[in-house]
């Protein structure tokens, strides 16, 4: 099983602080999208980003 | 780099190479600046001149794109695109967002050794609520949710 560096650990901790402070301020938005834009906004530089989605022959949509 | 970033860069030093200045807008630009979504094809705006649609012509064979109805002069887009990537190039965003108003609050997001100029979550915001479509409603709570979320994270 692959072990999460501390890099990875350290910024998901920051990830849950946030969120723990964030749904209380917005509780209109949703826990996944919270999550989701905040490991964004404050994702080190060097992590890699995916934005493209591609169609396989088979019609469906991957990244 | 993720291979959406290598993809991305070779656009940019495409875009640079012909000398044409395009501003990022879309849901790519909206990805770039943290919003959840992802995309299929990559939007720029750029000014309408007869320069820059020539420019846009020699940008897409550099790419080896190929440019779908090149007969429409006057459409309001152009569309390159071949197997790897479909590039859309735009000259109207949404009402009172000329060029040089977009570019002035645009940000700069550096991708390996090149910057991209990117419109502001507000300005793509407006431009998708102008066009109103299905896949434009779908995302514009999520541009929302992201400009309150950033705003609280940088102490604005």
């Amino acid at each position: 099983m692959p072990t999460m560096s501390k890099l990875e650990e350290k910024v998901l901790r920051k990830v849950l602080k946030y969120e723990m402070r964030l749904k209380k301020k917005f509780p209109e938005i949703s826990e996944e999208d919270l999550h989701l834009i905040v490991r964004n906004l404050i994702r080190p530089k060097s992590w890699p980003r995916r934005f493209l989605l591609r169609r396989l022959k088979s019609g469906g949509y991957v990244p | 780099m993720s291979p959406d970033e290598i993809l991305l860069l070779k656009i940019l030093r495409a875009l640079r190479e012909v000398r044409l200045e395009a501003i990022l807008v879309g849901n790519a630009g909206c990805a770039l600046q943290g919003v959840p979504v992802m995309t299929q094809d990559i939007d720029f705006f750029v000014r309408d001149t007869k320069r820059n649609r020539e420019k846009i012509s020699q940008f897409a064979r550099r790419l080896n794109l190929m440019i779908l109805k090149p007969e429409e002069t006057l459409s309001e887009t152009i569309r390159a695109e071949n197997e790897e990537m479909v590039v859309d190039f735009v000259f109207r965003l949404g009402p009172n967002q000329t060029f040089e108003r977009v570019r002035a609050k645009a940000k700069r997001i550096k991708i390996n050794n090149l910057y991209a100029v990117v419109a502001s979550l507000e300005d793509i915001l407006k431009a998708k609520k102008a066009a109103n479509r299905p896949k434009d409603q779908a995302v514009l709570k999520l541009i929302e949710d992201t400009i309150k979320v950033k705003s609280e994270i940088e102490g604005k």
